[in-house]
């Protein structure tokens, strides 16, 4: 039995924003639930005020910014309109195949990325490919709008830099230069990921210019694994290649991973290091 | 700001189309789609189990869409089309999925049935011709602890060529 609460259907964000101003800590932000009932259920969280923003025309948008390069998700898009954009699939299609495969086909229905950022479930697929990618989030307030990098949007385990009194009204994901490839693996067993990694390198005369490694569901937020993308910078295919298990092993010891049903932390670290060695050895292969 | 018509503090009416109706209802903001379906609709054939939106036996359509009515407000449906398991067979006309589910054997203790029934007729909504791994792929959605699943696949393949 869910505790009794008060309903808001705003239908603008200056309406939003002001209520959320308002009513504070009382108020939580509505758009598909799927993490927000469950919190409800479970007392893990409570509201007196509800502020549903479906109705609020402006965040429902889904579009590629030809001039800057980036896709503009609007925070009521869900995971199923993204799986199934012909936009994400042409110009994003890591993200789409990751959409594909959150949750389950009903979640996907009604959730929504955005709602899945705000959440910062530890355990969840988009937060390392959006790592990977230097997305940025757009927040609102009655204090005016910022952008936050999304590597400092994540904080801690269910913890976000997003103010009390903010919503977060879009996601930007800059589209990859042509010569870029990338890959999303990841474990689980279950309903939840376990790890995930993302891979992404750019290639400028036979070498890996600019790479990116990413792991996901292996500490409080995602973990940019920076020293092991330094290590193959500027290497060849080959060169690459022979580093791969190596490179999985360094990125095993930088994650932080606790132990629990799905895995002891040993356990996950060896998974950390399959995927980072098996992704990294798979985009090569694909270059050779 | 005006408040009026943007707040709810207990009962909105909600306008719907159930099962192909006209309908007229009155919810509290805080009651669940699956109660509102069940308790006060009468509907029994919804489901309710893991209560966490991962089994699937509480699957309906909303404007077409699966979702899970355990983790859904009632208030959602104000404006909607939501069909419940009722709504699908025509007076003593089953639904081409329901009876290839009989002849199939797509169901044993029948507890997911509804829900399951309810997942196929999405997917064949949005993918009239699935593959077998299509089928698959989709309807992983929701759980089945009795058939092993291999008779659903054949079953909504089955309906395929009737539909």
């Amino acid at each position: 039995m869910i505790s009794p609460f008060f309903l808001y259907q705003p239908d603008s964000l200056e309406e939003a924003s002001s209520l959320l101003a308002q009513c504070g800590e009382d108020a939580k932000i509505l758009a598909g639930g799927s993490e927000l009932i469950l919190l409800f259920k479970m007392s893990l969280s409570h509201a007196k005020y509800v502020i549903d923003i479906k109705r609020i025309s402006q965040l429902g948008h889904l579009v590629f910014d030809d001039r800057n390069r980036v896709l503009r998700i609007g925070a009521l898009v869900t995971h199923r309109t993204l799986e199934n954009s012909e936009i994400v699939q042409k110009h994003f299609p890591l993200l789409a195949e990751l959409e594909r495969k959150v949750g389950n086909v009903r979640i996907r229905n009604v959730g929504t990325l955005a709602g899945n950022l705000c959440f910062a479930d530890p355990h969840s697929d988009p937060s390392a490919l959006l790592l990977a990618y230097e997305s940025k989030v757009r927040v609102l307030s009655v204090r005016g709008e910022r952008t936050v990098e999304i590597s400092d949007f994540f904080v801690d385990y269910y913890e976000t830099a997003l103010g009390k009194d903010e919503i977060l009204i879009e996601i930007e994901v800059p589209k990859l230069p042509e010569n870029s490839s990338g890959i999303f693996l990841r474990f689980c067993p279950g309903e939840r990921p376990i790890v995930t990694v993302a891979v992404l390198m750019r290639w400028e005369d036979g070498a890996c210019d600019n790479g990116r490694l990413v792991l996901g569901c292996v500490g409080p937020k995602p973990i940019r694994a920076r020293e092991v993308e330094e290590s193959l910078k500027g290497k060849s295919v080959n060169e690459i290649l022979a580093r791969a298990e190596d490179a999985g092993g360094r990125a095993a010891a930088l994650c932080d991973p606790l132990g629990d049903v799905w895995g002891s932390i040993e356990y996950k670290r060896q998974i950390v290091k399959t995927l980072v060695s098996r992704g990294i050895t798979q985009l090569c292969q694909e270059r050779a | 700001m005006s408040r009026e018509g943007l707040t709810h503090d207990s009962m909105i009416a909600v306008h719907f189309r159930l099962n192909g109706q006209e309908c007229h209802e009155i919810v509290t903001p805080n009651e669940l789609l699956i109660d509102f379906i069940r308790n006060r609709l009468g509907l029994a054939g919804t489901k309710r189990s893991c209560d966490i939106e991962v089994c699937g036996v509480c699957t309906v359509l909303l404007n077409g869409k699966a979702v899970s009515s355990c983790s859904m407000f009632a208030f959602e449906v104000n404006g909607k089309e939501l069909l419940t398991i009722e709504g699908l067979a025509k007076r003593d006309k089953l639904h081409p999925i329901q009876s290839s589910f009989i002849e199939f054997g797509g169901f044993q203790c029948g507890f997911c049935t509804p829900g399951m029934i309810l997942l196929a007729k999405a997917l064949l909504d949005e993918n009239p011709n699935p593959t077998r791994e299509e089928i698959q792929e989709y309807m992983d959605a929701n759980i089945c602890r009795c058939t092993g699943y291999q008779m659903i696949v054949e079953s909504i393949l089955d309906a395929v060529g009737k539909m």
